[in-house]
């Protein structure tokens, strides 16, 4: 017989060999089942919204670095253009004229010769002395890829009359801007001839820069449970001016959560954008009706330039530019129902431009020849010979290339309310980043607005 | 669009370590269903030797892995698979005791602990073999009375003093002495007659 103690030992040692239970089938199901909270399934939906959020993240990264590369080259190219004052000679100068001045004495130019430079002066400080040079033309050629009147000349081998009051000696004095005076060369090859002085601030400027996007609002349709097609208009105001919109969509919904959407929208994106008339990238190809080159509705600062080249001409000094285009949006979207009312909406869009047009303002005198009926007498006569105004021209360039991908990155979240079963009403904030050739406008076409859809 | 989520699943077979190591980082389904089926049995056989229905088992074990999946981050581990296991056994069978324990305190309420109620009254079934069996060791611990049997479990089986067991059950620690003796002296009676019962079924 066992004593007590042997007793309890085997009792001890038999309880810790005991076998382990074997796995009941099920167990593990019916635990999943009864705690659904610890039993964290695999969620694939998570992994869909980190991809979607690192590709996102990656897009804008993408969309920052060429922004900032592209405002990086257009500086560098106005520096240059500021800063190379090469004389070259030109073999466009008219014969027998001014080609020796404006091909060699440059460099020995004082002001006090003023035939020779274009001097502006603002605030009493020289900013800017514009050489009668091939060089800077060549400078603002490269900067806007534009061909210019004298090359234009050059190979026509043309010869272009110079207006008789070519060497009218022109005072336009401005609230803010000490004087400027201009000197008509009397070469055909010296593009930033009758430079006109102006800046943002000039008070007489009636320039009116409307940046507007225009959005669409959406009515939807059903097509059954899956397909639901939506028509919407969507008012847009941006600064100065409210645009309306319109369109159509169609959404797919792949799940109760997450649909995929596109359709058709009509927008019309205006926009402007101020330029300091003094460098170099302010200038732009503008058209002209070859029988008005010299008309005043374009100007005397225009008159040295016309050139019979396709009806083109560069106007050098632009303070402003607006533009407007057209287009038509055709959409790719994903739509994730955040709850019953709530969604958000990610996607891009491809933009037809179905038109375009741009403008280019300036500050021209409001005589053609400042002093034709002779020198002021006094202080009123000179004010009223010498009257600022602004002018808008069209201009030749595009706002937009249409060569290549034109679109914008969608966001929006927005709110749906059921007026019925079969009806409801949804608000949508959205915003619009340009991609493409949007982005490589020289314009910014971001815009946002608010949806207001019906819903059927 | 059945690709892309077969494509992100993991395919390669899963070890202790890096079940865990997936649990922790991932919290994926496909290592708690790992970790859960390696250690079903193991945990219901801790959780058996407290409580007696099965199925109450069955809520202790669950109740445990639940514990275990939200505290595996504070589970530190070495690198060798075998001492990993056996310390993660460790440490889930003292969760699986404690929660054993909290489930017969909770019991207490309507028990008074040292009372033996009537489903404990009903005879064990006798084996008809020569030795004890391994369940019928069981079918002795579950003749005592639920605290005794819990700190004859907590003291010689896991190893706890009487001072923690006090504190786990809430009692002074001469009341855990006492059932302690209390149930040995029980069990030394059961194994007794259960063996003199089985010489009586051989010789006769």
């Amino acid at each position: 017989m066992k004593s007590e103690k042997e007793i309890i030992d085997d009792i001890i040692s038999r309880i810790k060999e005991q076998p382990d239970r074997g796995y009941r089938e099920g167990a593990w199901e019916n635990f999943k089942r009864q705690n659904p909270g610890t039993t964290t399934k695999t969620r694939p939906m998570a992994r869909w919204i980190s991809a979607a959020a690192a590709l996102l993240l990656i897009g804008m990264g993408t969309l920052y670095y060429v922004k900032n590369s592209t405002i990086l080259t257009s500086s560098d190219m106005n520096v240059n253009a500021v800063i190379e004052h090469k004389p070259v000679p030109t073999e466009a100068s008219a014969p027998g004229q001014s080609h020796t001045e404006s091909t060699t004495a440059m460099p020995q130019e004082s002001p006090s010769n003023p035939s020779l430079d274009n001097v502006y002066a603002i605030n009493n400080n020289t900013i800017l002395a514009n050489r009668n040079n091939y060089a800077q033309s060549q400078a603002v050629k490269q900067s806007l890829g534009l061909p210019l009147m004298a090359e234009g000349l050059n190979a026509m081998g043309k010869q272009i009359e110079i207006p008789s009051g070519s060497t009218l000696r022109e005072t336009l004095v401005m609230p803010g801007y000490a004087s400027i005076d201009l000197k008509k060369p009397q070469s055909t090859t010296s593009i930033p001839e009758n430079l006109i002085l102006a800046a943002k601030s000039i008070p007489t400027s009636e320039l009116n820069l409307k940046e507007v996007e225009t959005r669409n609002q959406n009515k939807q349709v059903r097509f059954g449970d899956k397909f639901d097609l939506a028509l919407f208009v969507s008012p847009q105001s941006t600064g100065q001016k409210t645009n309306v919109g319109g369109g159509l969509t169609l959404a797919y919904n792949l799940t109760n959560k997450i649909s995929v959407r596109t359709g058709a929208s009509y927008n019309s994106y205006e926009v402007g954008i101020m330029k300091n008339p003094i460098e170099p990238s302010s200038s732009e190809t503008v058209v002209v009706n070859q029988n008005q080159s010299n008309a005043p509705t374009i100007g005397k600062m225009t008159n040295a330039y016309s050139a019979a080249e396709n009806n083109r001409m560069i106007l050098p000094n632009i303070n402003a530019v607006t533009s407007v285009v057209q287009s038509v949006d055709i959409p790719l979207e994903v739509k994730y129902n955040v709850g019953k009312s709530l969604y958000a909406v990610a996607g891009v869009s491809y933009s037809a431009i179905l038109g375009q047009e741009r403008n280019a303002h300036y500050v021209d005198n409001v005589n053609v020849e400042t002093f034709s009926q002779g020198f002021p007498e006094n202080e009123t006569q000179m004010k009223s010979a010498v009257k600022a105004v602004s002018k808008t021209v069209k201009s030749a360039e595009e706002n937009v290339s249409t060569n290549g991908f034109n679109g914008f990155v969608n966001f929006s979240i927005g709110k749906k309310v059921k007026v019925n079963n079969r009806f409801g009403v949804s608000v949508e904030p959205y915003f619009k980043i340009p991609v493409g050739q949007y982005r490589r406008a020289d314009m910014d076409y971001t815009n946002g607005g608010i949806r207001v859809m019906t819903n059927f | 669009m059945n690709i892309l989520p077969k494509y992100f699943k993991k395919r390669d077979s899963l070890t202790l370590k890096s079940a865990l190591e997936e649990c922790v980082l991932a919290d994926s389904e496909r290592s708690k269903s790992y970790i859960y089926k390696k250690f079903y049995g193991y945990l219901m056989a801790v959780a058996l030797r407290y409580v007696k229905d099965e199925m109450e088992a069955e809520d202790v074990v669950n109740e445990s892995f639940v514990k275990v999946f939200r505290k595996v981050g504070d589970f530190s581990f070495e690198e060798d698979e075998f001492v990993i296991e056996k310390t993660f056994k460790a440490w889930m069978a003292r969760i699986t005791v404690n929660t054993s324990i909290d489930k017969i305190r909770a019991k207490k309420e309507t028990y008074a602990l040292d009372d033996i109620h009537d489903g404990e009254l009903v005879q064990h079934a006798v084996s008809s073999s020569t030795r004890l069996e391994e369940n019928d060791i069981l079918q002795l611990l579950y003749e005592l009375p639920e605290i005794q049997r819990s700190i004859f479990n907590l003291y010689e089986i896991e190893g706890y003093s009487h001072e923690e067991i006090g504190q786990l059950l809430n009692i002074p620690e001469s009341t855990s002495r006492t059932y302690l003796t209390r149930a040995k002296a029980r069990l030394r009676k059961l194994y007794t007659d259960q063996f003199s019962v089985l010489d009586n079924i051989n010789h006769s």
